[in-house]
């Protein structure tokens, strides 16, 4: 292969798609590997079939993690011949071998990080704070969003510290289901705001793509672009300009060094299906693999200067690894029983929630709200109601929770008098961002191809336990506003044996790594996301980030992406590269 | 009991059912499937053809198995008015392709069905009846319900409660995923629409929204 590349990409998903798509727009010549395989969601997208067209009702197995029918292409928590290990309470890594990467499974979700997130340190003594602000990074929320496409709130409405889309970029969103009016009504008296969540889905036509039709699951990946995803968005523009090269079945494990002068000067990567060692060189190379990946790639990627691994001076790569928190409570609402059919599909994703609402002098006054960061409120897309097909553990677990013993005459009386009115309200929180979680390689185990896999350090904080339980006071609280009926009632139980949370991972969130920050003695990237060490290295998928909130991260993995890929085309056009 | 105890209970309870299958002669011989299924048996993968599914595994259950799973079937879902039975729609089918799944949940709920069932024919042995279909109408019927009210009652055993948990949720799902069962509940989307408003105003009014 040549290499007249300005520019090597790891990894094609929402980080490096939009990395990708930023250099060649500016006419940079980039080289993509992506360790999966091609794929393209218009024609591999299980569009409006039945669960019951799939084995097992479209069931979750150990080969498909979320289902016969979801987007993820040799992936999920496992990935046959690429393990990794875990210490403490436990680490699942979400993975997909795919050009788009994990951008086809994903839900969509798409919040800014709000003015306080990049401010943690000052705020609230925790963590740290970002060497961005939102004022920074606010031009490349706008133009991430121009280019993805979303629906979301009118911003007039935004509470504090949840900023939204201004009105010429958001689309309108979908009204909010019955379910959702009931949930609205509810926190509506308890003085909660609720409004539409902000998601990267088209209600109107945008860049060739048309608009959602409100059927099918967005997991299974989108036919007709309306779902954003990295490959219809990113990729197939950025193949246009012509500056695009990509190679697919290429695992990345080794960032090339010149030692005298310091730069990197490719990468080594094994083709899955020759399982030849082949190097490739440009004038930059950008990780975004995912932010795990991109530790485990520096720490392989080990020199006569760098025996801890490449950048990793600071000795923070691996560390302050993060993940979504999380609380479900499944509940029925006497209400919506014996409704007349009705379409409740919608977007598949929730078309209401409540940001964060406790600030500042608010949370000293509601005088419970014990931690930092905070959380949201939402009605699980997956925990019932009448949200698409009804299927087995999404719908009938839940509703045959506490029905033990029934059947006959009475089970068909009871399905049809019941459906549609059991569901999860659920919240998504931040977590603490600590030393205690951190990868490191495992000294013993390696993948198929004999490289050393990541190991991984977890530890809830107490302060991440303190939020979750208040997220389950909440939910509680909402579920009584709501006339609801508890379904599953272990809480207090688990609350006393002091944990709430599973293993980290679980929400496939997982960030940091690289951390970025003004001090290379305690991060390992600056405010462009370069490399302290290397300065012609750059992360550009979720390594970056310094806290956690209760924001979904991809919108932010992309901002900065984009942020990240200024930097490089102007560092370009100055000869500094 | 937390979660974990849990499934240290049911793993527990899983591992005994299997030392029964495996040192029961009885049993071996009235489900010869049990001693050489699954071992073989391979999954779809993790790289799938979503528009062209294909159930990569043989199904394994034994006529007599099906037949007695048809029989309660039935019993669990009976015809009405509205809608068929679960046989009618050949429900049993897919418990024998869910059982015979090369994955860790369906191979537990091949044994406790089997053992469940092995358990039903031991009662039908005592009525003079070789299989559990075997016995008539009203056998079945009382013996089925006897069972559905100890799991009830939580005076049943902990097999037993499996049996009754699982039978009633791979057949409740099998069922309910089908088009006469989702036109039975009312599911009425999975449709393309132009603009999602939100419920109807009747449905509104129903909910006491506005």
């Amino acid at each position: 292969m040549a290499d007249n590349h300005d520019v090597i990409v790891v990894g094609s998903g929402a980080g490096g798609g939009m990395m990708v798509h930023t250099l060649t727009k500016a006419g940079v010549n980039v080289l993509l590997l992506e360790a999966g395989r091609d794929f393209d969601p218009k024609i591999e997208t299980a569009m409006f079939q039945w669960p019951r067209e799939a084995p097992l009702r479209d069931q979750r197995t150990p080969d498909k993690n979320s289902g016969f029918f979801d987007a993820t292409v040799n992936g999920g928590f496992n990935v046959d011949g690429q393990p990794y290990t875990t210490e403490g309470e436990g680490f699942r890594w979400w993975r997909a071998r795919q050009l788009g990467g994990r951008t086809h499974h994903f839900g969509r979700q798409t919040p800014r990080y709000g003015p306080d997130d990049f401010k943690s340190l000052t705020n609230t003594g925790r963590a740290d704070d970002w060497p961005v602000s939102y004022d920074d990074m606010e031009p490349y929320y706008d133009r991430v969003e121009e280019v993805m496409g979303l629906f979301g709130p009118d911003p007039d409405e935004a509470v504090h510290n949840s900023p939204q889309s201004p009105n010429h970029i958001r689309q309108e969103p979908p009204a909010p289901r019955a379910s959702e009016l009931i949930f609205a009504k509810a926190l509506k008296k308890m003085g909660i705001k609720t409004m539409a969540h902000p998601t990267a889905i088209l209600t109107s036509p945008l860049h060739g793509r048309d608009a959602c039709f409100y059927a099918t699951n967005c997991i299974r990946g989108c036919s007709i672009g309306a779902a954003f995803d990295s490959v219809v968005s990113f990729i197939n523009p950025a193949k246009e300009t012509g500056k695009l090269t990509i190679l697919t079945n290429a695992v990345v494990y080794k960032v090339l060094v010149n030692e005298d002068s310091n730069k990197a000067t490719g990468v080594r990567y094994i083709n899955s299906e020759t399982e030849e060692h082949i190097d490739v060189h440009a004038k930059v190379v950008v990780l975004a693999p995912a932010a795990m990946e991109t530790s485990r790639i520096l720490l392989n990627s080990k020199t006569y200067n760098a025996p801890d691994g490449l950048a990793n001076s600071s000795g923070a790569v691996g560390k302050y690894l993060s993940d979504t928190t999380g609380a479900g409570l499944p509940i029925q609402i006497p209400a919506l029983e014996n409704l007349p059919p009705h379409n409740e599909d919608g977007v598949s994703q929730p078309h209401l929630y409540a940001p964060w609402w406790l600030h500042g002098d608010d949370k000293k006054e509601g005088g419970d709200a014990d931690f930092s960061g905070g959380y949201k409120l939402e009605v699980s897309p997956y925990g019932g109601g009448r949200f698409g097909p009804p299927g087995m553990d999404d719908t009938f677990r839940g509703m045959l929770i506490g029905k033990k013993g029934l059947y006959g005459k009475k089970l068909k009386d009871y399905m049809r008098r019941f459906y549609g009115s059991t569901m999860t309200i659920r919240c998504l929180g931040s977590m603490t961002v600590t030393a205690d979680n951190y990868l490191t390689l495992d000294p013993q185990v390696k993948d198929k191809w004999g490289i050393p896999v990541p190991k991984f350090h977890w530890k809830w904080s107490d302060e991440d336990f303190r939020r979750t339980s208040h997220m389950y006071d909440s939910l509680y609280k909402l579920a009584e506003n709501m006339g609801a009926v508890v379904l599953a009632d272990r809480f207090e139980e688990r609350r006393k044996s002091g944990k709430l949370s599973g293993p980290g991972g679980g929400t496939n969130h997982e960030v940091g790594g690289t951390r970025m920050g003004d001090d290379p003695k305690t991060s390992v990237l600056n405010k462009y996301s370069q490399t302290w060490d290397v300065n012609n290295l750059y992360v550009a998928d979720g390594g970056p980030f310094v806290t956690h909130t209760e924001k979904n991260p991809t919108l932010t993995i992309m901002a900065l992406s984009m942020r990240a890929g200024d930097n490089i085309i102007d560092r370009l056009k100055k000869g500094e590269l | 009991m937390s979660k974990k105890q849990k499934m240290t209970a049911n793993r527990r309870r899983v591992l005994k059912l299997m030392a029964i299958a495996g040192t029961s002669a009885a049993y071996l011989q009235n489900y010869p499937n049990m001693a050489n299924a699954q071992v073989s048996q391979k999954g779809y993968g993790q790289d799938v053809d979503v528009n062209n599914p294909v159930v990569t595994w043989d199904k394994t259950l034994d006529a007599n198995q099906l037949k007695s799973l048809s029989v309660i079937g039935d019993l669990i879902i009976p015809a009405d008015d509205k809608s068929p039975s679960a046989s009618q729609l050949n429900i049993t089918d897919f418990v024998d392709e869910w059982v015979s799944a090369p994955y860790p949940t369906q191979e537990k709920d091949r044994a406790t069905i089997t053992y469940g069932l092995e358990r039903l024919n031991t009662q039908a042995n005592a009525l003079d009846a070789r299989y559990f279909h075997d016995l008539n109408g009203d056998q079945q019927a009382a013996i089925f319900d006897k069972l559905a009210v100890s799991v009830e009652n939580e005076t049943a055993s902990e097999e037993e409660d499996l049996f009754m948990d699982r039978l009633v949720y791979i057949y409740v799902g099998g069922y309910y995923t089908t088009d006469e069962g989702m036109e039975d509940i009312g599911y009425a989307g999975n449709v393309p629409i132009e603009t999602f408003d939100g419920p109807p105003a009747e449905i509104r009014k129903l909910i006491g929204i506005e």
